[in-house]
């Protein structure tokens, strides 16, 4: 309960700031063009400001207790979690070989880089399993 | 998993919605376990055990589950 009353109020003040300074470009900015693409952004940063907060005033008015915190929900959500990385690791690894097979046929650096940056995130995906299955091992 | 929520919550005359504010889960918790479809945490099945004064075994029909397995 208290994680969830700071991350939205974290996450609430952090939005605020950035359409604050959003809202500082567009004063300053001389481009038409750009003034408004940073009034697109200073609007959607205050919507997802005002989101946060609502929320944050929410958790502590006790308005979203038990709706939020349901074990079924959150075992749901942390099993959902789990296949989509699963499933996004084996898509990686697909990916990569096929641009990597690609990248050996027609000699295209752009193929080559997205194999790279397959095998990457494959890598650093497998690395980040390895430390949070150690971390929560020696935790339990 | 097997279990008696349903029937000794019909015996106390509860709806799934007040027996989900009392073991303080939403009803589709409730739902779900009556089904067999989740397997709740300890806690609540402790909870649920306690509400309904019975063990956690007899509540979820332990000896049965286990002989399927």
């Amino acid at each position: 309960m208290k994680k969830k009353l700071l991350r939205s109020a974290v996450y609430g003040l952090f939005f605020l700031v950035m359409s604050l300074l959003e809202i500082v470009i567009v004063f300053h900015d001389k481009d038409v063009a750009y003034r408004i693409k940073h009034i697109i952004w200073a609007i959607l940063l205050l919507i997802c400001a005002s989101g946060y907060l609502v929320n944050w005033q929410d958790i502590k008015k006790g308005k979203r207790d038990i709706c939020d915190d349901d074990e079924r929900d959150r075992y749901i959500n942390h099993v959902v979690g789990a296949r989509v990385t699963k499933w996004l690791n084996w898509l990686m690894f697909g990916v990569a070989i096929i641009f990597m097979c690609l990248y050996g046929t027609y000699k295209q650096e752009i193929l080559g880089i997205i194999a790279v940056l397959s095998i990457f995130y494959w890598n650093i995906s497998l690395i980040l399993e390895i430390i949070f299955t150690i971390i929560e091992e020696r935790k339990s | 998993m097997p279990n008696l929520v349903k029937k000794l919550r019909l015996e106390h005359k509860l709806t799934q919605e007040e027996l989900a504010d009392k073991v303080g889960v939403t009803q589709r918790t409730i739902i779900s376990v009556e089904k067999g479809k989740y397997k709740p945490s300890l806690l609540l099945a402790y909870k649920l055990a306690c509400f309904f004064g019975i063990s956690i075994e007899d509540l979820f029909c332990l000896k049965e589950y286990l002989e399927n397995q």
